[in-house]
Order: C-alpha cells, then structure tokens, then sequence
C-alpha cells in the first residue's frame, strides 16, 4: 500500500505539471513556484517523512491548493492566482517545516 | 472470563462529579481500599509529562489518592521513570533531567503530600529482574526497582495516544514506564536479531553526502551515545549490530532519509509491551496491582512529547479495575465510539465519526500499527481480558475530598473576625463603600447574538 503522504506528492507533483502546461508564458513568478515545489517533493520522495503519518495533514493542505489552482488555469479566470499561489507557497513552507520533524521523539 | 470496568463518565456539574471526586468514587467501587493495610509502602505510578507538554495529568489527582492512601495507614510516593532517549527533546532521560521536569511540572513532595522518587535510580540502571516464560516475545523483564520493592501499587494513567504504541494506557504505563533503562532497551528489542532496529531498519547511507557533501555531518555522529554511527569523507557508516535502540538519533537520521524505521520494530515492541506490563505486575505481586484510567485529554500524541495538540476526541470518563486489557479496551471502545474533535488531527485524518477507529490513524508515527497489538497479547500471556462488564458508579458524597482546613460555617468562621478586620469599606460614602456611577446603561454593553438580527 502506497502511504498517504506519498500519494499526495504524487497528486501535487502531476497537478504542478499541468497548472505549469496550461500558464503558457503567463505567471513567471508563479511558475517559479510550482517547479521549485516538484523539485522539492521529487526529493523528498526519497525520505522516510513522506511514509509517515505526520506527513499526511501538511500534503492534504498543499494538495487542496494544487487542485483549486488547477481549476482556475483549466478555467481560464486567473484573478485569483497570486492569493492561491501564495497560500501554496506558505503550505509548502509548512510542509518542510514538518519535514525536518522537531519534537519528534519515541521513549 | 469477564473483568469488571468501574466507569464513571466525565461530566461535572457538582462537588461531587468533579473529576477528582470520580476518580476516588471509582478507587473505592473498585475496592482499591481493601487492598491497602497499615504500613504499606505504595507506589503511585504516573507519567510526570515531558517539559513543555501540557497534556499530562494534573498533580491534584496524584495528591488525592496519596492523601486517600495515608488515610488508610499506607505510605505513598509517586514516581516515574528514566526514559530511554538521550535527543535533545528527551527531558527525563535521567533522575537529574527527570526531577528537574517533574518539578516544573508541578510534582514534587510539596505539592503531592509525599515524595516523588525516580524509580530506576540515577541513570535508570537500578532494577529487579522478573523470569517471564509465559512473555509472547520477552522471557525477562527489568522492573523499576522501587516499583518491584512496593507493596502495593496504584497505576494512575492518562489514557491517550502514542506514536509506537498506537494508544497509551495502562499496559503502556507499566510495560515501558516501570522498565528501568535495561528494561526498556528490552522491550523496544535492542540488538534483537529479527526486530532491533539493527536488524529490521532500512539503511540508505547513499542520502547521506559525507563530511564533504553535509553541513550539519557532526551531530549524525554526535547524536549516538554509544559511538555506532560514522561519518565518512562521503557517506555514512553505522554498526547496526550494536544498536541498542535508544533512538537518540531518530530525528537526526530518518528526517535525512538515512533510515526508514521499521514497522516489525514496532509491532514487536507493542507486544513486548503487554509482556513487561505483566512482569511489572509479577514484580509487585499478583492482586498488588490497581489501574485507574483518566481518559481526558485525549491528545494523538504522548505525554512524552514537548506540546501537547487539540484532544482528538472529547474527554470520556475514569475508569478503574485490576485488569489493565480490560480497561485499555474499555477506553479504547469509548475512543471508536466518540465523535471527532473540530479542528484536531482526526478532522485532518478524517476520522471524525462515531464507530471509526482514531488512533491507529492520528497517533503513530507510521501507518499500519494496529491499536490492538497491545492488548491483544495481554490476552494472550493471561494478563488480563479483551472481554469486560462496564460497571456505571453512582455519585456519592465525598467528605474526604473537600477542601479540609476549616469546616466550620462561613458565618461562624468569619463573623469575630470582621469584627477586628473589615474587608468591605462600610465608613466610606454613607455605607455604600465605594465611589461608583447611581445608573448607567447596561443594555449598551450587554449584547446579544439576537440583537444583530
Ligand atoms: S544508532 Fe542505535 S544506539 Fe546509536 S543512537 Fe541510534 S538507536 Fe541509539
């Protein structure tokens, strides 16, 4: 069974490549967004985070803002972009955040 | 067979259901009175909580049953163990760290009416060995040596999640809490040949660039206290045949990818559990051991972590009995068949309505870990049953949990007092005390949700 926050990634990854497709030369900034968060996502694919319970929230959140955005750029309305960007990038930041797993301890 | 669950639910609206009183009421339906004669020492066990969280239990609860015990002529003391990591986030890793936190945490003999000891001494090294042939993977056990000296023992839990364990309850509470150090490398199968984290952890030393490639290399060295993990010019070495899992370095390497822990590693452990609860209580002695469950705050996450998030499901109730399978699975039961929190992990997790299991998916730390590990091997090695008869207690007066100092009358009490020493300024403003508006307009500030409609 693939773990949750694996699949999520995966999801992400594959919506940032279409949102990507669909932006044309349009929205560099954001576009700029988008690759930096498959890079990351292709790298942490290879850690032990994205298989844990603690990765599957902050993927959830990231992945609703992947498929909102999605929607939009498929819809042709980009007046919302840059909010549902930034929220992106801020859940990204989160993502990682987690991913360094401070606090985390077993006794 | 069916063991009996004493449950009084967590609602209070009165003296007597505040939650101190209930725990009581259920000690005393539970017959944990009878069990306790003059002159014997008690060990009160708990989980003093680490720094910074905020979801263990309260010291009031420790201090009324400390109280209740010297009523009945024993001599308490609450007490905690070592744990097992040295990481930094691990504040009880010896009695120096433990009594420092504890104290912060609110207990200490000042505020508990008796001591609060460390029961595995100084570096956690101070035990008693218990055979166990009937373990399911144990066949010896290292209990806490002031626990194994008691008399008698009341096991005092706060039943919540844990991120190896799945849940944490009674079982928890002794099958790590009262294993001294040895004893707790024991049951989370360090240098075990199948289950240690040696033998069954995935190790990808290719994710680690080496004293060349990784800023931060020294502390992946640093953070093993027994020397096992080498940093190359480019990569990593590890002797994993001595790994004792401590896991000192949990963060360090599975946040880098160096590791993947494993999920036989854990569900050894979760039997193992069940193992060295039951020679916890073969230490003591057999009818020796008393278990009361405070299923409130029910966190994800343990007491041993540095915070402690929104409860994943509302505060359920006390429970008491000499069975701990019972009571974890009386507790765990309520859990399933609460409703979710708003706003917690198991709104994220999606878990949120009443049947679906929580903590198998808000708690550990890997997917996959089965809630029941634990208590299923309890019914197996004979510790206790998956089948029970929740007992409902009423209410009842509690005179021995009042406030005690002085029960006289307020009026008899203070009346001469004020006679000498008035608090209200009667001589000012022609007897009205104070200098204040006649009438103001109090319909001004007390708005009301129907007002805006
Ligand atoms: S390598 Fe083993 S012994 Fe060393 S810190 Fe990690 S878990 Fe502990």
């Amino acid at each position: 069974m693939t773990a949750k926050g694996i699949e999520n990634s995966e999801t992400i990854i594959e919506s940032c490549k279409l949102i990507i497709a669909g932006l044309d030369s349009q929205e560099a900034e954001g576009k700029e967004v988008l690759q930096s968060a498959i890079d990351i996502l292709e790298d942490m694919k290879e850690k032990f985070f994205l298989k844990t319970n603690l990765a599957i929230p902050p993927t959830n959140a990231c992945k609703k803002d992947v498929i909102e955005l999605q929607l939009i750029v498929e819809g042709g309305d980009l007046s919302r972009f840059p909010e549902l960007i930034d929220r992106f990038r801020g859940n990204m930041e989160k993502l990682l955040k987690h991913a360094k797993m401070e606090g985390v301890i077993i006794t | 067979m069916t063991s009996k669950v004493y449950y009084m639910d967590a609602r209070s609206n009165s003296p007597q259901t505040s939650l101190v009183s209930k725990m009581i009421t259920v000690f005393e339906a539970a017959g944990f009175d009878k069990l306790i004669k003059p002159g014997d020492v008690v060990a009160i066990k708990l989980h003093c909580g680490e720094w910074n969280n905020t979801g263990y239990l309260r010291p009031v609860y420790a201090r009324t049953i400390a109280d209740k015990v010297k009523s009945l002529g024993g001599r308490p003391f609450v007490c905690d163990t070592t744990t097992q990591p040295y990481n930094p986030y691990a504040t009880r890793c010896t009695a120096l760290d433990l009594m420092v936190t504890a104290e912060r945490n609110g207990y200490s003999s000042a505020t508990l009416g008796c001591p609060f000891i460390c029961a595995d001494g100084f570096l956690g090294m101070d035990d008693y060995r218990v055979d166990l042939p009937e373990g399911y993977i144990l066949k010896e056990a290292y209990i806490a040596q002031a626990i194994a000296a008691a008399d008698v023992m009341i096991v005092l839990t706060h039943f919540k999640g844990h991120a190896l364990g799945v849940i944490g309850g009674s079982l928890k509470n002794l099958g790590i809490g009262a294993q001294s150090k040895r004893g707790k490398f024991n049951v989370h199968m360090g240098c075990h040949p199948t289950y240690g984290l040696g033998s069954s952890a995935i190790f990808h030393p290719e994710n680690c660039k080496g004293r060349k490639g990784e800023e931060d290399w020294q502390i992946l060295e640093d953070c093993c206290p027994y020397g096992l993990i080498h940093v190359t010019e480019d990569s990593i070495e590890w002797e994993r045949e001595k790994c004792v899992n401590c896991l000192s370095c949990l963060r360090p390497m599975i946040s880098r990818g160096i590791w993947e822990l494993s999920e036989d590693n854990f569900n050894a452990t979760n039997a193992a559990i069940a193992d060295a609860c039951l020679a916890t209580v073969k230490a003591v002695g057999p009818g020796k051991v008393a278990f009361i469950n405070m299923a409130i705050d029910i966190s994800k996450g343990c007491d041993c972590i540095c915070f402690a998030d929104v409860p994943i499901v509302p505060n359920l109730g006390v429970f008491a009995g000499y069975d701990p399978v019972a009571l974890d699975k009386a507790c765990l039961d309520k859990v399933v068949e609460a409703e979710g929190v708003q706003g917690s992990t198991a709104e994220e997790m999606e878990v949120m309505e009443s049947g679906v299991r929580k903590f198998e998916s808000c708690s550990p730390l890997m997917a996959g870990l089965s809630e029941e590990a634990q208590l299923n091997t309890g019914e197996i090695i004979g510790l206790g049953t998956l089948s029970y008869e929740l007992v409902p207690v009423d209410e009842k007066e509690m005179t021995d949990v009042a406030f005690p100092p002085d029960p006289r009358p307020v009026g008899v009490r203070f009346r001469r007092l004020f006679k000498k020493l008035q608090p209200f300024p009667y001589d000012r403003y022609e007897g009205k005390g104070y200098n204040r508006e006649e009438k103001v307009d109090l319909e001004r500030v007390n708005t009301h949700f129907d007002d805006k409609k």
